[in-house]
């Protein structure tokens, strides 16, 4: 069963599909409450059902040569990252307070967080945030940005404002600046386009890299056919919302806060 | 016409000869260097005639002192020249400490001469632009800024001195401050600072290594991202870039050094390949920022950066390097 409903919901129905022993693939991010997540990934447990979560950005091969180079230590230590995820402002559930369980940070935390962990074998351990509706008239945040402290050592920002606007000619991006002793490296997940002019469409750009969405779903087939444990699972779910809803806490008490 | 004394030179005491030449060839210049083959390199290339500090200060035909020395010497030099009567320009940063530069501007009140800092970013056409477009309102309120600036260390300086934070300031005061005042200048005054630096909150320092991050929030609740860095590795064949992008309440503005470059030239002589990109134009920022001094004083104009302003961007810088040091979010109330 694959829970692509609004954020808020996906503990009701992650507890329909593992209470009737169906292996699940849950979008991102995997609640909007700590509780809601750890009960998820409890009962996929107890019923025995794989959870898999859709963290599509951790399947792109740059993503994973940045991994092996970080790895093979051509970038020396790392000491310092900065990270966006850019969007649309998207409308729909994704800005009622409840159904979304919040805005922009809700939304666009969980990606480069989940990233990192996965290329620095790290935890989120610290937050600092601030954010805002600054561009639309909507109930929820529009704006954000954050700066993280890893349990590996390093500070990092985060942007995950929908700050794109309705005429840029993409949807947004995912990058990260990775900063070492003795190099760096520049990520721009979605920046193999091809730029489209129309006289009656206007421009835009048009995506030609690998579909990632395909790859985590070819990635669902294997753990169902192989049994083998998902690249992306419900602890990622559960760890990358931690720093979300720590960047709430630290927003409302103005200051840097545990996660 | 005027008579201009260069003190330093170094990078920028040529850059600045090279402007003054270019504005008026017959300018007169003076150039003051302790170093004596440095001196002799502006003398020969701009005619400069070379000369010790207290000299050019004693001479009556001398109207503009212009500083280009590294900025831990600049109170000093700028608040004696303003003594002797002369008009000062001095480059960015005005000083590192608030203390210091205050007393340079109050120098500057008392003695009725003109006083500017070298913010020259105000004249880079791609940043004249942003304040152009925002008028326009085109993309409507500006909420939201991003921007970049940075490459490998600047291992030019006499000394290393930019290595030194006690000389320099580190990335935030050196090199983020050109951001700091545009971002100032554009969205107003800056209430509060998070931000970290390799140099000042990292375990892992390395000497002349530094990456700043800095997320402000403004008075009127617009955030900006800023990162400076001197950390990209030496020898590089695109050693300095800037990136930014401006979010307003119905579009968006950006520029990258990178993306936006008229010639890209690659070589192979004698089987060494080389590579570059540019964007040669005939508008050189520098000179007009030095135009723009010269005709405050020839008009008796308000110069376009005066001493308050500039306090006011180095007070951002040094609240980064506060947040950096004390792990924690600084309000700009708590620098003075
Ligand atoms: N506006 C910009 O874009 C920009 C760029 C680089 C540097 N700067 C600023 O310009 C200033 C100089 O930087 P630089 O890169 O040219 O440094 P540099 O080290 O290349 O040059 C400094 C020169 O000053 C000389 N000097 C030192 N003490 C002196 C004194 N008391 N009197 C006269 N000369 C003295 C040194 O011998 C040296 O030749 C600094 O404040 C720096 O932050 C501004």
């Amino acid at each position: 069963m694959i829970v692509t409903s609004e954020n808020s919901t996906h503990r009701k129905f992650v507890e329909i599909a593992a209470g009737a022993g169906k292996h699940v693939l849950c979008e991102k991010p995997i609640a909007t409450t700590i509780e809601d997540a750890e009960a998820m990934i409890e009962i996929c447990r107890k019923n025995n059902v794989k959870l898999q979560m859709a963290f599509p950005v951790r399947y792109s091969a740059s993503v994973r040569k940045a991994r092996e180079i970080i790895a093979g230590g051509l970038l020396g230590e790392i000491v310092s990252l900065v990270g966006t995820n850019h969007g649309r402002m998207p409308g729909g559930w994704f800005i009622d307070p409840v159904l979304g369980g919040g805005g922009a940070v809700m939304d666009h935390t969980v990606h480069v967080v989940d990233i990192v962990r996965w290329l620095l074998n790290c935890e989120f351990t610290q937050v600092y945030a601030t954010y805002g509706t600054m561009i639309h008239d909507i109930p929820v945040e529009d704006c954000g940005l954050e700066m993280f402290k890893l349990s590996t050592g390093q500070y990092m920002t985060l942007d995950c404002s929908w700050s794109r606007p309705k005429a840029h000619p993409y949807w947004g991006d995912v990058t990260l600046h990775i900063v070492g002793t003795e190099g760096t490296l520049f990520l721009d997940v979605f920046n193999s386009k091809i730029e489209v002019y129309s006289n009656e469409k206007g421009g835009r750009w048009d995506n030609y890299g690998d579909n990632l969405d395909s790859l985590m779903i070819e990635e669902f087939l294997k753990v169902l056919r192989e049994g083998k444990e998902p690249f992306t699972d419900g602890n990622d779910g559960l760890q990358s919302l931690k720093a979300v809803t720590a960047a709430y806490k630290s927003f409302r008490e103005g200051k840097v806060v545990e996660i | 016409m005027h008579s201009i004394a260069i003190l330093g030179a170094g990078m920028m005491g040529n850059v600045h000869a090279r402007a003054y030449k270019a504005i008026d060839q017959k300018n007169s210049l003076w150039i003051v260097d302790p170093v004596e083959s440095r001196a002799k390199a502006i003398s020969d290339k701009y005619g400069a005639t070379v000369a010790s500090f207290e000299e050019v200060l004693g001479k009556g035909g001398v109207d503009i002192v212009d500083i280009c020395t590294p900025t831990f010497t600049h109170r000093e030099l700028a608040v004696r020249a303003l003594e002797a009567g002369k008009h000062v320009f001095c480059e960015k940063p005005v000083a590192l400490k608030i203390e210091d530069a205050r007393a340079m501007d109050w120098a500057a009140k008392k003695s009725g001469r003109k006083f500017m800092v070298g913010h020259v970013v105000r004249f880079f056409p791609q940043y004249a632009r942003v304040g152009e477009l925002a008028a326009a309102g085109d993309v409507g309120e500006i909420v939201m800024a991003r921007v970049y600036r940075g490459g490998s260390f600047p291992s030019h300086g006499v000394g290393n001195w930019f290595a030194n934070t006690a000389k320099s300031g580190g990335v935030f005061v050196d090199l983020s401050i050109h951001d700091f005042d545009f971002l100032r200048k554009l969205l107003g005054p800056v209430k509060t600072v998070e931000a970290r630096s390799v140099a000042l909150s990292s375990e892992r320092k390395k000497d002349s290594f530094d990456h700043g991050m800095a997320i402000l929030r403004f008075e009127s609740g617009a955030l900006a991202h800023i990162e400076g860095s001197w950390a990209e590795p030496a020898g590089m064949p695109v050693n300095f870039g800037t990136f930014y992008e401006f979010v307003g309440t119905k579009g968006m503005i950006t520029n990258s050094y990178e993306r936006e470059t008229t010639l890209r030239l690659q070589t192979s002589i004698d089987g060494k390949p080389k590579y570059s990109q540019e964007n040669p134009a005939y508008f050189d920022p520098y000179t007009e920022e030095l135009k723009s001094f010269i005709l405050s004083i020839e008009e008796d104009r308000e110069v376009s950066v005066n001493g308050q302003e500039a306090i006011e961007s180095l007070r951002v810088a040094l609240a980064a390097n506060l947040s950096a040091e004390l792990l924690r979010p600084v309000e700009l109330s708590e620098v003075f």
